[in-house]
């Protein structure tokens, strides 16, 4: 029961640090995305099947927030955990050691992955492609938001790492 | 896989009717988090920036004192300029900006995807928005309209959304066409006839055509003018006298006086 509130509760507060916190404190058009990086770090320290129905009910309260199209972020967010997933059981003889760098990988593949989708939905309910290219942003942007999501990984990734720790909770 | 797939064609059913009363429930509960945490953020942005410009606080209050000289100068020009205005404005039939009934409400959150396509007030049908209720700053900027408009808070459709079309005209020449936006990018002043004359720094209001937004509410100033991809029309690239992200307070107008 514990385990439910305190997952919600940081699904929560992830939402509304992405809504009313972060945008009002960026001094440009590209900020970090705290919902996507806080599942990327809690499906590395969960596991693909521990945090996947987590991962559905973090997409689905986000997209209600945000006035999206219901089903766009649990789309991207499930696409993060297999993501980690995947290049984990890929990558983690290889990266062994270098843990660090396969975390970058995460983020860098997660950032590219769900601004693609923004992209896609947004062409898609425009009828344009030319929506696609503008959705999608420069290099630069990406560059600096793999930068900003980078940091705020690592933020998540300690904290839940903390609370978990705190309250007792089982680690798959 | 399965879910995946569930939620695509979720995606492409779009079902938005379905999932409303969802989406009130939480943003109700949000709501008051939304407003404690906006408004503590701007706070912190305005204490960043004094403590940023402390330094130049010396430097600027010399500067500010001959500025001050030359204002004094300047206001009597104004007053000459104000009845200037105000026969203008009549020429140009634009509602007087006192005439809107105005209804403030307070910013709790915005597109968390960085393209600036909409705001988040605490104002709903309750207090009088309906959808498409434009929303002003400074009583007479135009910065969107409501939409998505529940009991006690609405979104607000920016005018930097691609979704958003609104009917404009030059202040200065009267050349006619509508705003569109750029993603997040900027305003594109778009389907003004090649006959007609815009030029770089012409104020771009609103020109009441449609009759869903009153006359004369400020949308930005020409940038960049240019023909359009198929030559036809001409384009102007228009900017915003305000920087959005940065607002706490906007009026909706409910209706004119």
């Amino acid at each position: 029961m514990s385990k439910k509130i305190i997952y919600s509760f940081l699904i929560i507060i992830s939402i509304l640090l992405q809504i009313s916190v972060v945008p009002a404190l960026s001094r440009s058009h590209v900020f970090a995305d705290n919902v996507l990086m806080l599942i990327l770090a809690w499906s590395v320290i969960d596991g693909f099947s521990g945090f996947l129905k987590w991962a559905v009910i973090a997409g689905i309260l986000y997209d209600l927030a945000t006035y999206s199209i219901v089903g766009v972020h649990v789309l991207i967010f499930l696409g993060a955990v297999y993501l980690v997933s995947f290049l984990s059981r890929r990558f983690a003889a290889d990266f062994r050691g270098m843990g660090i760098l396969l975390f970058l990988g995460f983020v860098i593949v997660a950032t590219i992955f769900s601004h693609f989708v923004y992209a896609f939905v947004s062409a898609w309910e425009m009828d344009s492609m030319r929506g696609f290219a503008l959705s999608l942003g420069g290099l630069s942007s990406v560059i600096l938001e793999v930068a900003y999501n980078t940091i705020v990984f690592f933020i998540w990734f300690w904290l839940i790492k903390k609370t978990k720790n705190f309250f007792a909770l089982e680690t798959i | 896989m399965i879910m995946a797939a569930v939620f695509g064609l979720l995606v492409f059913l779009n079902p938005s009717g379905i999932m409303n009363p969802f989406r009130n429930i939480l943003q109700g509960v949000l709501l008051p988090f939304q407003k404690v945490a906006y408004s503590f953020s701007i706070a912190a942005e305005d204490v960043r920036d004094f403590l940023g410009s402390v330094g130049q606080l010396k430097h600027q209050n010399e500067d500010l004192l001959k500025q001050n000289q030359e204002l004094l100068s300047k206001v009597a020009k104004l007053d000459d300029l104000e009845n200037e205005n105000a026969t203008l404005r009549e020429q140009l039939n634009l509602a007087p900006r006192d005439k809107f009934d105005l209804v403030a409400a307070s910013v709790v959150g915005q597109d968390p995807n960085g393209l600036g396509n909409w705001l988040e007030i605490d104002k709903g049908s309750s207090d009088g928005i309906v959808e498409g209720t434009p929303i002003v700053v400074s009583k007479g900027i135009l910065i969107g309209r409501a939409q998505n408009v529940s009991a006690h808070f609405s979104q607000v459709m920016l005018l930097t959304n691609p979704k958003s079309v609104v009917n404009v005209m030059s202040a200065e020449t009267g050349a006619k066409g509508v705003i569109k936006g750029e993603y997040g990018l900027g305003i594109l002043f778009d389907m003004i006839l090649q006959t007609d004359a815009v030029q770089v720094t012409n104020n771009v209001i609103t020109s009441g055509v449609g009759g869903d937004m009153p006359r004369g509410l400020l949308v930005g100033t020409v940038q960049e003018v240019h023909p359009s991809d198929d030559h036809l029309f001409q384009q102007a690239v228009v900017t915003a006298p305000l920087q959005i992200s940065k607002l706490d307070v906007v009026f909706a107008i409910k209706g004119e006086k």
